[in-house]
């Protein structure tokens, strides 16, 4: 790895902590303490290894390898792992555009539930995300790829705009 | 005089561009983004397993233009 690469990886890892700090206390303050937001930690990915033993999980996405690959290329990338006491219950990656100005939300993946009960997590994660795109600077939130309609309709409700040219939903930061 | 919501909107916004969030803006904004969700209860409305993005597109796909 680039002495430069290293500085941003370091730089920028300071950042996603303190975005986490901030949407974690936001959850505390709301007596949310069964749930607690984390960087992609190698806890988290050993946790996603068991959801390969779903019947309900809709993607067979390794995240070992994805993070491994997702982590050294995009020093300036936003990661989540949301827990529910010892359960991971979601996990997700994004990254800045190449000039900053959006923050892209581009992958997203919530425990099957036929693996155990959870809340819904979305609008956690969008928060999060919320946080990090103000802290960097981005003016807005791509949501990439959604996977179906149902799903596109969904992220419609947070007030996001399809835009088919490129596949993905925004909404301003404001 | 009392000045209008958009044009302090617009202060607000040329101010960001020049020095940024500070944290309590930042924590502001997100608890108004909650209370928001709260309002319209969208998180009854998440499908159920959600997944989302395409894992073999994650380095690739939009730039600065929308």
């Amino acid at each position: 790895m680039k002495l430069m690469h290293m500085g941003a990886e370091n730089r920028y890892n300071v950042l996603r902590k303190q975005a986490i700090r901030i949407i974690q206390s936001d959850l505390y303050s709301r007596n949310k303490h069964n749930l607690k937001f984390t960087t992609v930690t190698s806890a988290a990915l050993q946790e996603t290894k068991k959801w390969f033993s779903s019947t309900k999980r809709k993607v067979n996405w390794n995240w070992v390898d994805e993070y491994g690959n997702f982590k050294f290329s995009y020093p300036k990338r936003f990661e989540a792992a949301l827990w529910q006491q010892n359960d991971l219950i979601c996990i997700s990656l994004g990254r800045p555009t190449y000039s900053g100005s959006f923050l892209r939300l581009d992958v997203v993946e919530a425990r099957p539930k036929d693996l155990g009960g959870r809340p819904n997590v979305f609008d956690e994660i969008l928060l999060a995300y919320g946080v990090y795109a103000r802290m960097i600077g981005a003016t807005g939130i791509c949501i990439m790829n959604p996977v179906n309609d149902e799903v596109r309709a969904y992220y419609e409700t947070f007030g996001y705009a399809y835009v088919s040219k490129g596949d993905y939903l925004f909404r301003e930061v404001t | 005089m009392t000045k209008k919501i958009s044009h302090i909107s617009k202060k607000r916004r040329e101010k960001r561009k020049k020095t940024g969030w500070t944290e309590a803006e930042i924590k502001a904004a997100l608890v108004q983004e909650r209370e928001l969700y709260k309002k319209e209860r969208l998180i009854e409305k998440e499908p159920d397993n959600l997944v989302s993005g395409d894992m073999s597109k994650i380095h690739e796909g939009l730039d600065d233009e929308k």
